[in-house]
């Protein structure tokens, strides 16, 4: 007997993530259907963008050998 | 080593899964305008132990009157500016606004790309795990960097 089985995963970096108890063989067909507003880029959370400067500050704080954090 | 978290450092690094090991290991005050700001968008982000709720009241001091803050960073910069006779501080940041008004005030300030990095060459964290979350950062992390800039950090993971 037939029997149609329905999950829920994730993409990540253009990949779907499926839950790990899922395990599909290779070759099976699958239907995928998703949400559009959920699958839109959403804008980003800080008001100003990083500057270069800013991410050079970052990295100097990261690298310094003293760091106890 | 006192250490104050704005709301930008904990959401990204919640929202790339990086929070467990990219927050420093140690205890992390966050003002209350930042807390409820965290969580208004992600509360779990809250259950992290490091994280302890400070309350602080105005006035806040007059030297931040220079800088566009919001109240969160307001609260946070405010916070720091008293904890700073008291030892060293570090602020967790990454509002360029808020960064520039540490760099000026002389406080020490880090972003969430210098806390991968940081935790990565702490070895708190695999090479490959840092960088997927570095390049998550302006994506599903939200923050407002472009991807050339995150590339400068990836290639400092590899640096000796």
């Amino acid at each position: 007997m037939n029997s149609t089985h329905e999950t829920t995963g994730v993409v990540e970096r253009g990949t779907v993530k499926l839950p790990p108890d899922v395990q599909l063989p290779d070759g099976t067909t699958v239907r995928v259907s998703w949400n559009e507003a959920e699958a839109a880029p959403k804008k980003p959370y800080d008001r100003q963008p990083l500057t270069e400067d800013d991410v050079r500050a970052d990295l100097a704080w990261a690298t310094k050998e003293s760091r106890a954090t | 080593m006192i250490v104050i978290a704005d709301a930008g450092p904990i959401l990204h690094l919640y929202w790339v899964d990086a929070i467990s090991w990219a927050l420093p290991p140690q205890t992390i005050d966050v003002v209350e305008p930042v807390w409820q700001e965290v969580d208004k968008y992600e509360p779990h982000a809250l259950t992290d132990s490091r994280l302890r709720r400070r309350v602080v009241t105005p006035p806040y001091p007059a030297e931040l009157s220079s800088w566009k803050l919001d109240s969160g960073e307001l609260a946070a910069l405010g916070y720091a500016v008293r904890q700073k006779d008291t030892g060293d501080i570090l602020v967790l940041c990454d509002e360029h606004e808020a960064r520039k008004a540490c760099s000026q005030l002389a406080i020490p300030v880090v972003g969430s790309v210098g806390l991968i990095v940081r935790a990565f060459r702490a070895g708190r964290v695999a090479d490959d795990v840092a960088q997927t979350a570095l390049r998550d950062l302006p994506g599903r992390g939200r923050l407002h960097a472009t991807e050339a800039l995150i590339e400068l950090a990836v290639e400092m993971l590899s640096r000796p």
